[in-house]
This record gives structure tokens, sequence and C-alpha cells, in this order.
């Protein structure tokens, strides 16, 4: 059996914004394994961003246990949390996220000037690894479409090396064919062994998975090999 | 070295809010400079006024002032002896109308034995065009010389005394510049053995002064550095009312900055919580934002300097064209360190507050698309 890289035990999530309450997680129990390629789907609303925050620190569950980098979070400073995002986990996001002053490679070098300083190097490395030709390694975040951009924020969020990429909806503005080159890079990623643990609501995805995780209404409905899920 | 580009970007790509803002910073700056610079010319007039280097002014006990005192010149052979100085200078002061190049001017003359120019001023007598006169010869300041417009060499008549124009001086003093100077010789005709006042260096002015007033009938020794300081208190208060003018300008330089900054904060939420997703600690991104605040403030305060200056040797300028007016600024190294120091404080103060919510902003609320 792998190690286990993060785990939630009952994890609870309120929000409270102003008279409504909102229960965005009732009870998440979820182990992610090294070296695994985890999908969790679901309706929108259903709680998937939520729950991703929580595994990469960025948000604290209202109740239960997360242990990330083998430490419970709930207990944490603002500056420990910061090293397990900075260093054990790496966020993608459907809307990239890249900052629009920076050029490519200064948004993936700026994760290493929050670390140990800044290694042009490695950035490259990264940047070609991710299939990013070395003319738009000085373009800044606009002059490059979305799949380019798409592949920048990962090229990011393995920076620091981390032990898990956090994907949210990383296809969710592409078109389908650069989708699938996206798909190809998390799917190269994990071959290598990295873990991936991926949100979407396109089912067609999940079987690029090993691993399917539903959830819905806060709550995990269903969890099994891409073709066990029904749906 | 990342953190610097963006913060010098963030800039650029709003041109003409950080204009705005620098120039509200630079306004402020430029107003604590002037006002010092002024302030110091102010003080440094006053001490030229009160014996340039001298640490004593022997006049006659009966005068009001050096300038008005009349004394035989007798008087600094005997002060010479006195233990304890270490160098004296007789000084002749005349106000009255001269002829110059045919035009009649009241002006006032200052007459020391040649080489003691320096000395009386306080400060170096910087010959211009020509030299500093000899014997038969006279110079004006500079202030003096634009007034009166003469050509070098053109006779100079004191009324029943004629020298020859030699030259034009400048010195840091705008007082000094309205002066005309020459040497003893120069006009013993019209002084006969009558000197104003004697310039006494000592290091120990209190003993000293006890000492000539003890042994010679008739005078009084003035102790500059005493006098000075009574003048530079009054002035004080001229210049903490100045200060506190410039520290109101600064201060709405400082809330242009915040408030620059605080609209930064909120069209860069998504921007703050991507920083956070990556690994920013809150105080890290306080840092970036101060950063910002900071450059702001020191390219205003450095834009200040440089108004300040310019704009201050401009007005200072044509007060002297167009009233006659003459006014010392003195811009020493302090004055800029002052304006920098001011420029950090107002980058600091008016960054923390923005860069506080800054630091609050939650990330998960701000990555959510809309
Ligand atoms: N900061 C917040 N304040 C209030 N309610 C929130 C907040 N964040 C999320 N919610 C609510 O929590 C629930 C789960 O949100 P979440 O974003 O996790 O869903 P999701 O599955 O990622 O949806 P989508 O597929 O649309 O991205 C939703 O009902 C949402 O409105
Ligand atoms: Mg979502």
């Amino acid at each position: 059996m792998a190690e286990v890289v993060i785990e939630l035990e009952g994890v609870r999530k309120v929000y409270n914004s102003g008279p409504t309450r909102v229960e965005a997680l009732r009870g998440v129990d979820l182990r992610v394994r090294r070296g695994e390629f985890l999908m969790i789907v679901g309706p929108s609303g259903s709680g998937k961003s939520t729950l991703l925050h929580i595994m990469g620190a960025l948000d604290t569950p209202t109740s239960g246990r997360v242990k990330v980098a083998g430490r419970e979070i709930s207990n944490l400073s603002d500056r420990e949390l910061a090293r397990i995002r900075n260093r054990y986990v790496g966020f993608v996001f459907q809307e990239f996220n890249l900052i629009e002053t920076l050029t490519v490679l200064e948004n993936v070098m700026f994760p290493m000037a929050l670390a140990d300083g800044e290694d042009e190097e490695r950035a490259k490395r990264l940047l070609l690894k991710v299939g990013l030709s070395e003319e738009h390694f000085d373009k800044f975040p606009n002059q490059l479409s979305g799949g380019e951009r798409q592949r920048v924020a990962i090229a990011r969020a393995l920076a620091n090396d981390p032990e898990v990429i956090l994907a949210d909806e990383p296809t969710g503005q592409l078109d389908t064919k650069n989708s699938h080159r996206i798909m190809e890079v998390f799917k190269s990623l994990n071959e290598d062994g990295r873990t991936i643990v991926m949100v979407t609501h396109d089912l067609s995805l999940t079987r690029w998975a090993d691993r399917v995780v539903v959830l819905r209404d806060g709550k995990i409905v269903e969890e099994g090999s891409p073709d066990e899920v029904t749906l | 070295m990342i953190t610097l580009k963006m913060a010098v970007r963030n800039l650029a790509r709003r041109k003409v809010r950080s204009l705005i803002t620098i120039l509200g910073v630079a306004i402020g700056i430029s107003a604590v400079v002037s006002i010092s610079s002024v302030a110091k010319g102010m003080q440094h007039d006053i001490k030229v006024a009160l014996g340039g280097s001298a640490s004593l002014i022997v006049k006659s006990k009966t005068a009001p002032d050096p300038l008005s005192s009349l004394l035989d010149q007798s008087v600094e052979e005997r002060v010479r002896r006195i233990p304890g100085v270490k160098h004296t200078v007789s000084v002749w002061f005349n106000n009255r109308v001269v002829t110059i190049g045919g035009r009649r001017q009241p002006i006032m003359i200052a007459a020391v034995e040649r080489g003691q120019y320096d000395f009386v001023v306080g400060s170096r007598v910087e010959p211009i065009r020509g030299k500093l006169p000899g014997d038969g010869e006279a110079a004006l300041g500079s202030l003096a010389w634009n007034q009166i417009r003469p050509r070098l060499g053109d006779t100079v008549d004191l009324g029943g005394v004629k020298l020859r124009l030699a030259g034009e001086f400048r010195t840091s003093s705008q007082l000094a510049n309205m002066c005309m100077i020459t040497t003893l010789d120069s006009v013993k005709a019209l002084r006969g053995r009558a000197v104003s006042c004697v310039f006494v260096q000592t290091s120990d002015p209190r003993r000293v002064k006890r000492e000539i007033e003890r042994r010679i009938p008739g005078v009084e020794a003035i102790e500059t550095s005493k006098a000075v300081q009574g003048m530079i208190n009054n002035l004080r208060t001229v210049e903490i009312a100045g200060l506190a003018l410039s520290c109101i300008a600064g201060i709405v330089g400082g809330l242009g900055v915040a408030n620059t900054m605080l609209m930064s904060v909120l069209e860069r939420r998504r921007e703050i919580g991507v920083m956070k997703a990556v690994g920013a600690t809150r105080a890290r991104v306080m840092k970036i934002f101060l950063v910002e605040s900071m450059l702001i403030s020191l390219i205003g305060g450095a834009l200040g300097c440089v108004l300040g200056v310019a704009g201050t040797y401009v007005v200072v300028d044509l007060l002297q064209r167009l009233e006659g007016k003459a006014i010392t600024m003195i811009v020493t190294p302090d004055t800029i360190l002052r304006g920098f120091l001011v420029a950090i404080g107002i980058g600091v103060f008016s960054g923390l507050y923005p860069a506080w919510k800054a630091a609050k902003v939650d990330p998960v609320k701000a990555l959510r698309h809309e």
C-alpha cells in the first residue's frame, strides 16, 4: 500500500455569509496516496473547490481532521501553512491565475523566490517539460493563448518540486484540443511519479484518472476506478 | 528581485495615477527641502553679519552695532598682544553713495586688509570676474554687480577717493554679495585713523573678552556665537512654522499614496490570492505592498528634492531681479537627507494600512470565479 500524502477525516466546512449558512462539506473522509491520479467529480456547488483548497492548506475545515505533509493543519501558523502551499503542494486553477505583471519565466520563479531563491535554469527546464517553447519565456501572460497559460501555471505549480499537484478544473476554459494536450501533460507528470488530485465536472475526463471520487452536496457518494463509478 | 520588478511594473501599468501620486509626495518633499535650505541660508547670513569666522568683535562701547562703531586703528595692535588671541582683522564699514561708471549708487563698503576677505565673511570670497581688490582697487559682490552692470576697469568714485573696479566676487552669503570690498589703505583718505571694529579669533572667547574690556578703555567685545545663537533662536520659530507647513504637505502626499495603494489592493485581490496560494505568508504580502508604496515615495522624494532646490533657486533669483531682495539659500547633504527621510516616513506610514489590508485578503474568496 502506497504512503498517504493527504488525509481527511470527517471534514466539515460551513460558510457563514451574513444570514445565510452554507454547508459546503458535510463530513468527508478521503486519503490521497502517493503517486496516484485522483479525480474529484461532482455537480456545480457540490464542494469540490472547497475540498481541494482544504487539501492544499489554503483553507481550514470548520471541523474534522486534515493531515497534509504529515501534519494536522488546524494547529498550524500562517507561516507553516504558507510553507506547505509553497513546497508540498502546487495549485493549478481554471482561470490560470498567473501574475499579469510578471513574465512567463518570472511567474514560474515566483514560488522559488518565496522559498530558497530563484533558479532560472530550473524554471526553464520546467517550462520546456510542460511543453512551452523558449520563445514564450519572456512574454507576459496576456500575450499567450489559454493552453499556453495553463502550461505556465503547471510549471509554476512544479516550481518547488511539490509532492502533490492540486488542479481545479484546469481544462475548464480550454477547447477540446487544448484540453486534451493539458491532460497529457498531467498524465506524463503522473507517470513520472507525481501525485495528482484534479477537480472537474467534466465526466469525460475521468478516464485519465486511477481513482474517481464523486461528491454531491458536500458528501462523497461514490468512489472507485473510472469504470466502476456509475453516475 | 521579483518583488521589485513587480512594484515597478505595477506603477508603470497605471501611469497617470502613479504620476499624480508621485507628484503629491514630491510637492511635500520640495516644501521640506525648500524651507530648510532657505532657513539654513538665513542662519548663514546672520553668522556673516555677525562676524564671519571671528569669535569676538571689538567695537566702541557707545555704538549700537559694529557697523556704526568707530575705533582708532591702534586698537587692533593692542588686542593682538593679549594672550590667547590667534588672529585679528580690522574692518572699516561705510554706507555711502558711490559713482561707478557714471552711475550713482548707495552701497555698503567693507574695507579690510588684503587677503582677509574670507575671514571676515566666514566663507570663501570667490572672484568670478577680474580679481579680488588690492590697494587702489575695489570689487563688487555679484548682486551689486548685476544691479549696477558696470564694466571692469570702471572708475569708482567714493567722493574724494577714486578706485579702479578690479572684479566681481561671489560668496555663499547674499548679504555679502550686495557689498563692495576694498583694502583699508585704499580708503585711508576717507577714514583717517579710524576703523569700525576688530574681528578677533580665539579659542577662549570668554576670557579674552574680559581681558580686552579690562585693558582697552571704551571698547566692548561681542561674543559672536552668543549673538548668532540669539538670532538663530528667533529664526527657529520661523523654521518650525515652515516645517509644520511642510508636514501638512507631507501628510497630503501620504494620503495620496495611501489612497493609491488601497485602490491597488482592491484591484489586485485575485493576485494576492494567487500569491498566497503559491506560498506567500501574510508578512510577505505586506512586504510586497510596502515595497510599492516605498517606491512611490522614494521617487516622489527624489523628484521633490530636485523640485525643491530648483524651485527655490528660481524664486530666489526672481525675487532678486524683480524686487531686489537678497535671499541666501544653502543646500547641504543634510537637507537632501531630511527630504528623503520624510519620504521614507511617508512610504512606510501611508503604505502600512493598505499593506495590512492586502495581507488580510482571504485567498479562497479572492480566487473564486465570478
Ligand atoms: N466564501 C464562501 N462564502 C459563502 N459560500 C461559499 C463560499 N465558498 C463556497 N461557498 C458555497 O459553498 C458551496 C460549495 O462551493 P464550491 O466552490 O466548493 O463548489 P464547486 O463544487 O467547486 O462548484 P463549481 O463546480 O461551480 O466550481 C457552494 O454552494 C458555494 O456557493
Ligand atoms: Mg469550483
